[in-house]
């Protein structure tokens, strides 16, 4: 798809696409956007002539923004506890809004207990066993068959998108989450 | 002295009974209800539905488009965004519902029998965010909301309806065809979505209902359909999705469709033409289309440069795409005692801040004065002239 700027009285206007569809330079309008996604993924291959400064910049600052938000979902996945592993219990000593007298120095002193802030999580089983049927001969005993874990191999498997998520994201993003 | 009074004899046990009004299950709701608000959403009355065109009367594109890898936009409001190499029809049909004259009807013209992972057939609607500010989404408020519709397909299987908030908060409900052929009425709840954020009262997106008629393995390949409001994976998106593309002449078929607050689904709120005419050139506004119709006053800017103004219907939803069909001769322009072409494509210059005035301007007209006014009439059956804002 290739665009180009329209201009009036040496103002761009609205941009014309290669069907003779013009669009608005307003953001709120979905073929704007369209031509954003363009600019991000095709770069100058999509216009005739040269990407006007101000639109190039709108381009950029979507491609910003999402980078950011893949970023922070793809974190947040790496932040759950790994299921072939599980999760340790963790406790926090908080007070319980009690105070008492500390007759050593003199002071009211806040009453703590101990609150669990992390829940334990068993880890799950490394592997599962199925029944395979033959396909082919049906009155066929069923075998078993021994497989890792299907949570464990869908946790790896978005683990590793996610990580490929972070690993990709410029730094200047990074900075910004 | 004693006075004697007869009266009838009353069976005690039979005034009880009467007592007892056979009033049903919405009767006791109705009885039961402690403020006539409550009795007001009971009965459903007033203006309950959210979504326009959900009887697929209104076409102002055309009223059939093939799609191969694609999408469009064809029925009012519905796009059909399909990116599987098999060709689906997406038409507004003729119904054979007893209710509803038109449907929305995808029917599969050359299969596809190996859908790759990335692959989908999506029918959807967006709603404005502004819109649907009353489901309170994103807050401890949120309300249910209740979608209501008819629909029939070629084979009994599940397709999936999911909402996808603007946030890609997601959650989705399996929607059973039990029969083969057949209208059936299918009513599906989605609970108060406290997950997203707050949903903006903007012109922006609010939410998406999505009809999921193919879904490869990127969305259908977990373990189970994501039935709670999350920002789940992909892959438990659409699971259990039958495809509609699996086999030639298999098609999904869907008509009154009511998306409403709360739990209960009341009968579909038929509107008049008009009135669905005007809540979808919202979004779309089909100017001209087709030889000799008039397209508006224009005036020369200079002696090849025509200007035209075209006055919206409804004010659009933001300022409009131009979309047309253009090419030589294909508009005249009568002007200072004579008609000759505009061949040049027309572009958009300036909208008013309401979105309701829009000015054009075609930049190689023949022969014309500057300062003079003109009309521009359409002067090719393939001449067309359109406004898109859709979401």
């Amino acid at each position: 798809m290739t665009y180009v700027i329209n201009t009036f009285e040496g103002s761009a206007v609205s941009i014309q696409k290669d069907d003779n569809t013009s669009i608005p330079l307003d953001p709120a309008n979905r073929h704007y956007q369209e031509v954003l996604d363009a600019i991000i993924v095709e770069g100058a291959d999509c216009f005739d002539g040269d990407i006007p400064t101000d639109l190039q910049a709108a381009a950029d600052a979507k491609q910003f923004a999402q980078q950011l938000s893949d970023y922070k979902t793809a974190t947040a996945r790496l932040a759950q506890y790994v299921v072939s592993i599980g999760r340790t219990e963790v406790t926090e000593s908080q007070p319980t809004g009690e105070q008492v007298w500390n007759e050593d120095t003199m002071a009211m002193v806040d009453v703590m207990h101990d609150v669990i802030t992390v829940t334990a999580v068993e880890a799950v089983e490394a592997t599962v066993t199925r029944l395979v049927y033959d396909e082919d001969d049906h009155m066929a005993e069923p075998t078993e068959e021994t497989i890792e874990n299907p949570l464990i191999t869908t946790d790896v498997a978005e683990r590793t998108a996610a990580q490929a998520v972070v690993d990709a994201t410029p730094q200047p993003v990074k900075d910004a989450a | 002295m004693t006075v004697k009074v007869s009266k009838p004899a009353i069976n005690v046990r039979e005034e009880l009974a009467d007592l007892k009004k056979p009033t049903g299950i919405a009767g006791e709701a109705m009885l039961r209800a402690e403020t006539p608000q409550e009795q007001f959403n009971l009965i459903g009355a007033a203006r309950r539905r959210m979504n326009p065109n959900g009887d697929m009367r209104v076409a102002q594109r055309g009223t059939s488009v093939s799609l191969s890898s694609a999408d469009a936009f064809l029925v009012d409001r519905w796009r059909l965004n399909n990116n599987v190499g098999g060709t689906v029809t997406y038409s507004r049909h003729a119904s054979d519902h007893p209710e509803f004259p038109h449907s929305i009807k995808v029917l599969t013209t050359t299969a596809d029998t190996s859908i790759s992972a990335g692959n989908y057939c999506l029918l959807s609607q967006d709603f404005e965010g502004q819109d649907v500010q009353h489901l309170r989404w994103g807050t401890a408020s949120a309300k249910p909301l209740t979608v209501s519709f008819w629909v029939k397909s070629s084979e009994p299987t599940m397709y999936t309806l999911e909402i996808q908030t603007a946030g890609s908060i997601e959650m989705a409900r399996e929607v059973h065809i039990n029969s083969a052929n057949t209208w059936e009425y299918k009513t599906v709840h989605f609970p108060p979505n406290t997950v997203s954020t707050a949903i903006p009262n903007t012109n922006a997106l609010g939410f998406g209902l999505i009809f999921w008629l193919t879904a490869g393995s990127t969305f259908s390949g977990g373990a189970t359909l994501n039935q709670a409001w999350s920002n789940g994976s992909n892959n438990l998106r659409a699971v259990g999705t039958g495809n509609v593309q699996s086999a030639n002449n298999k098609y999904f078929e869907v008509t009154g469709l009511q998306v409403e607050a709360g739990n209960i689904a009341t009968p579909f709120e038929h509107r008049s033409y008009g009135e669905e005419l005007a809540a979808c050139q919202r979004y779309f506004y089909q100017h001209v289309s087709g030889a000799s119709k008039f397209c508006g006053m224009g005036e020369f800017h200079s002696a090849s440069q025509i200007d035209l103004m075209v006055n919206l219907p409804v004010p659009m939803r933001a300022t409009p795409a131009l979309i047309q069909s253009s090419g030589t001769n294909y508009f005249n322009h009568y002007s200072g005692g004579t008609s000759r072409f505009v061949s040049a494509a027309w572009q958009l210059w300036i909208v008013n801040s309401g979105n309701t005035v829009v000015s054009l301007y075609a930049a190689s007209a023949q022969n014309g004065t500057a300062g003079y006014a003109a009309r521009i009439i359409t002067n090719n059956s393939l001449a067309k002239l359109a406004f898109h804002a859709e979401l």
